[in-house]
């Protein structure tokens, strides 16, 4: 007599990732670290990379397309489905409050002077701002399932989020909300995962 | 059967693997890592310059010593920008009272 099998695939347990993201920004056109460097931080700052530092709750990736539906009357299921609209956008709580920071949640368009310390003048930073916001690269770095760098790269993002910060006396720190909107062609977005060294 | 002619006297074929007299050591893995890392850091940069294209010297005048912009950074010393920059890091420069010049 034949018999019913029920036999599902097994599931990998080291796919299942977790850990923080690194966020890197730069101007555009900045190239990354080689492939053997992509995990080193360093690398990336040497290169003129800025890290944002510390977040407040992470960093999140959403990809939001808006599509639409082809239809025929002759089949209730659409017979096709176009993409309207493909929005990539980052976002992340920068806990960080420096000029830098500031800047990039309000759309990287302002610029900082910095003035050394002199006789009878104190050091400063003013940060003047603009509405001129000014595309920006952006990297994300994160550890991936073969305990490398994977990193998503964004060539061009523009900063364009509401930016409302709390000074509260010790509910919370202050923190700077950051929405970074792709304005690039998708297919010059890429994610690259280191899998192996290089053999020699 | 032909005999392999035999080195003369006093000089032995060298081993392979073995050191041969005259030639530079080998760089120890340790050196041979750091310097492929300087290397592959010296290709980002040279990528990075051929993404950017033409740069021109910018530097701040006083008071001001450091003057930042999309992403760029400008000192007192003449620092290399992509040329396409330079004409909004001067117009921020303008509105934030910071004097920019163009070296060269």
């Amino acid at each position: 007599m034949p018999t019913l099998t029920y036999s599902p695939p097994s599931y990998t347990t080291g796919n299942v990732i977790y850990g923080t993201g690194i966020l890197f920004t730069a101007a555009t056109g900045t190239s990354a670290p080689s492939d053997a460097n992509l995990g080193v931080g360093t690398a990336w700052t040497g290169l003129g990379w800025a890290y944002v530092g510390a977040l407040l709750d992470g960093v999140t990736v959403t990809f939001n397309p808006s599509t639409q539906d082809i239809n025929i009357e002759e089949q209730p299921t659409p017979v096709g489905v176009a993409v309207t609209t493909a929005n990539l956008t980052i976002t992340a709580n920068m806990s960080e409050e420096t000029l830098a920071n500031v800047n990039l949640a309000w759309g990287n368009a302002g610029s900082i002077a910095v003035t050394a310390a002199g006789a009878g003048q104190p050091g400063k930073s003013v940060l003047t701002l603009s509405t001129t916001l000014t595309e920006v690269a952006v990297a994300l770095v994160g550890k991936n399932a073969y305990g490398y760098a994977g990193v998503l790269q964004i060539p061009n993002v523009i900063s364009a989020g509401q930016v409302q910060t709390a000074y509260r006396r010790a509910a919370q720190q202050r923190v700077y909300p950051l929405t970074l909107n792709s304005v690039c062609a998708f297919s010059l977005i890429t994610w690259t995962y280191l899998t192996a060294p290089a053999t020699s | 059967m032909t005999e392999m002619p035999q080195p003369p006297p006093g000089e032995q074929q060298a081993d392979e693997g073995a050191p041969v007299p005259g030639a530079a050591p080998a760089p120890a893995p340790a050196a041979a890592s750091s310097r492929i890392a300087e290397l592959e850091a010296e290709l980002s940069r040279l990528r990075s310059d051929a993404v950017a294209g033409a740069k021109v010297l910018l530097r701040v005048a006083p008071p001001h010593v450091l003057f930042c912009h999309g992403g760029h950074t400008v000192g007192t010393a003449p620092t290399p920008v992509p040329a396409r920059a330079a004409a909004a890091m001067t117009e921020a420069a303008a509105a934030a009272g910071v004097t920019l010049h163009q070296e060269g």
